[in-house]
């Protein structure tokens, strides 16, 4: 997918403008945080659970090397065939070149993020070779064109009505032309046409929540149990992976998935938890007869190298988006590539480059909310933070505020300069207000003011009250 | 394995231990110290009491019948047939010990055809108290498909194979030293999607019902 994230600023303005994305996001955000909060109410000890986790993926990526070893060894046993993807272009090549072989012609998908971040989509497309969303949300955006605003609910951005549009427009050719009105049949009329697409495809493509070092299996998780007719109705079962995706063992994955649904949806876990551990047996009646792995870094062997390592950690729940006041404001859509929300401003500068996605890192009131409730405690906002920082050492961002950050450090170096122009700040607002308790119109802060007013100064500054604190005591 | 791709598998990994070999080798198996049920590894944990398990079954929207013994299975499964109103044939898998059953006139098959399917009857081979959950592994006498292509799944469990937690599931499977099977799937109600303005719909891409049959003897 195409980039949109240099033009930050309009994406944003279009999103706020946008009456039915905003009674969507409202929905939502409502929806899952409640969710969430419900579910981990009935677990004695959520804060123990995260910690663990955390621990695993931390001491896995201290051991990356040795489990994707463990992870190869254990999988090509079991007949899985392994690629290792070093960019998105490896990994697209990899996996169009499998369906040639097989000479596919359309390609039934589980929801992975990953393969949004590849593009596998419109590669497939350019091969000849029809790729079919199976996951409700994923197939509503595709029909839309569109990519996916939330990392959990894709189509979480689209109102019913939007949905029954697009069902009427593009369903007419399969002899659906129903008025429907009911998410029911809605969710009906997709599951019927979804079947036969199952039945006819020649390769499954899925995702992966966890790979498992110890078994060589793949662990994935749904609800609508699309990823499993995905992986074992066509003959050929593709998984798309990052290797951060691995885990030690088996009991990691149980840890992990406790906290992964609750996350996510709060639930205490998905409809469908599956494991797959090579191609069919000789034996089976059904299942792929071949097991395809591609083993994608495409920015992640960077990333391990860096101060952002422990973005590394993320397990892709969506918690930081629905608990971040900035996506519940702007959707995902805004954010311009696959991934949004506080994790997105991470991942996007940190695989697209900051020149590509400078903006969103600086999209954040650093409140803290997304490294509260990260499963895997990602300090989210520190790595925000850091970004910042490798933004101002390559001279990039915006020259007003460059010049500003560096006259108020000239300042902050100077404390008794510092209290002197607080001061006179302070006088200077006061004269404006003029005991209006708020200021309509500032100049060089028109960006604030533009939209709301600006509150007025309460009183004296903190060093004037330490001050006199001090003076009171030696009284 | 081509060499192109051999090469960037090398390279990945070099890359990779630029940053793990300044690190000091800690123990490979702190994720076994994380997980406190590694530690009694050889206990598992079964629950006698089927309470909690019922009562999480009903929470993810699963129907349950308790029954005391295999014979009584036929008229349970025509019961739920009847009860819904179901019209068409229901499969069973070959080789399973559900096909030793006697199913006398009813109309039962063991031909597993994937477009036609409506109704099933499979064996679970564990369940797992703290979450409501079926284990289903995957083999000549439980095909994945019959897990997921009906609108109608019973599962069939006895009751002396339910345990405490997945990593019970772990235990058992290690103690057995089998194979893992080419798909565990782990089942815990019928299939959903909130997918549309977060109204959660049952029956998405899987079953629409999911009705579990437990043996308790």
């Amino acid at each position: 997918m195409q980039p949109l994230s240099r033009q930050f600023k309009k994406n944003v303005a279009k999103s706020i403008a946008d009456k039915e994305l905003q009674k969507s996001l409202l929905t939502a955000k409502k929806c899952l945080v409640h969710n969430r909060l419900n579910a981990i109410k009935l677990v004695t000890d959520f804060e123990l659970l995260r910690e663990k986790g955390k621990q695993i993926k931390q001491h896995t990526l201290s051991h990356l090397d040795y489990y994707l070893e463990e992870f190869e060894k254990n999988f090509t046993a079991q007949g899985g065939q392994l690629h290792w993807a070093k960019d998105a272009s490896e990994a697209r090549k990899i996996i169009v070149d499998i369906c040639k072989h097989h000479d596919a012609k359309t390609v039934v998908k589980g929801k992975s993020m990953v393969g949004e971040e590849i593009g596998i989509n419109e590669a497939l497309e350019e091969a000849g070779v029809e790729p079919i969303e199976t996951d409700l949300g994923e197939y509503i955006v595709q029909l839309a064109n569109e990519a996916p605003s939330h990392i959990i609910v894709p189509c979480v951005h689209k109102t019913r009505q939007q949905i029954i549009d697009l069902f009427s427009k593009h369903h007419k050719k399969y002899g659906c032309d129903k008025k429907l009105t009911e998410v029911s049949e809605l969710v009906a009329e997709a599951r019927k046409i979804m079947r036969t697409k199952f039945l006819n495809a020649d390769v499954g493509i899925t995702g992966a929540n966890f790979l498992v070092a110890e078994t060589g299996s793949t662990v994935v998780v749904t609800n609508e149990g699309n990823g499993d007719l995905c992986s074992t109705l066509p003959k050929v079962h593709i998984v798309t992976a990052g290797l951060e995706k691995i885990v030690p063992g088996l009991d990691d994955v149980s840890l992990l998935v406790r906290l992964l649904g609750r996350s996510a949806t709060g639930q205490e876990i998905t409809a469908y938890t599956s494991f797959f551990t090579g191609p069919k047996r000789d034996v089976d009646l059904d299942g792929p007869e071949e097991m395809h792995m591609v083993l994608i870094d495409n920015g992640r062997t960077d990333l391990l190298n860096s101060e952002l390592n422990e973005m590394l950690r993320c397990i892709r729940c969506g918690a930081c988006l629905n608990h971040c006041p900035v996506y519940g404001s702007i959707g995902g859509h805004a954010y311009g590539w696959v991934y949004p929300g506080p994790m997105g401003a991470v991942l996007t500068p940190a695989i697209l480059g900051l020149e590509e996605a400078g903006d969103l890192p600086n999209a954040c009131t650093l409140n803290g909310r997304c490294e509260s409730v990260c499963p895997v405690k990602i300090p989210l906002p520190k790595l925000l933070r850091s970004l910042r920082v490798r933004q101002f050492k390559k001279n990039q961002g915006s020259k007003t505020s460059r010049f500003a950050l560096k006259i108020w450090a000239q300042f902050a170096k100077h404390p008794k300069a510092y209290h002197w122009a607080s001061n006179t700040g302070i006088y200077l607002l006061s004269l404006i207000t003029a005991r209006k308790g708020s200021i309509k119109f500032l100049p060089l802060a028109r960006g604030w003011t533009s939209s709301r007013n600006f509150p007025a100064p309460q009183g004296k500054t903190f060093q004037s009250l330490w001050l006199e604190q001090k003076e009171k005591k030696c009284e | 394995m081509n060499n192109n791709n051999q090469n960037s598998r090398d390279e990945i990994l070099e890359k990779i231990r630029c940053v793990t070999e300044k690190k000091e080798i800690s123990k490979l198996n702190i994720s076994e110290e994380l997980n406190q049920s590694m530690k009694e590894k050889a206990k598992i944990n079964y629950v006698s009491d089927l309470k909690l398990f019922l009562s999480k079954l009903k929470d993810v929207g699963a129907t349950v019948s308790i029954i005391s013994n295999t014979n009584e299975l036929v008229k349970e499964v025509h019961q739920y047939v009847a009860k819904n109103q179901i019209k068409t044939t229901v499969t069973i898998p070959e080789n399973s010990t559900l096909q030793d059953i006697d199913w006398n006139e009813a109309d039962v098959t063991t031909q597993y055809d994937a477009e036609s399917l409506i109704v099933s009857v499979t064996n679970a081979s564990m369940g797992i108290e703290e979450t409501g959950t079926l284990v289903l592994l995957s083999s000549p006498s439980s095909p994945t498909g019959m897990n997921f292509l009906p609108e109608h799944h019973l599962i069939v469990l006895n009751s002396t194979n339910i345990v405490k937690s997945m990593e019970d599931v772990w235990k058992l499977l290690r103690a057995d030293k089998r194979e893992l099977p080419r798909t565990i799937n782990l089942i815990t109600g019928p299939s959903r999607t909130a997918d549309i303005e977060y109204e959660i719909e049952i029956g998405a891409h899987g079953p629409k019902k999911l009705h579990v049959i437990i043996i308790n003897e």
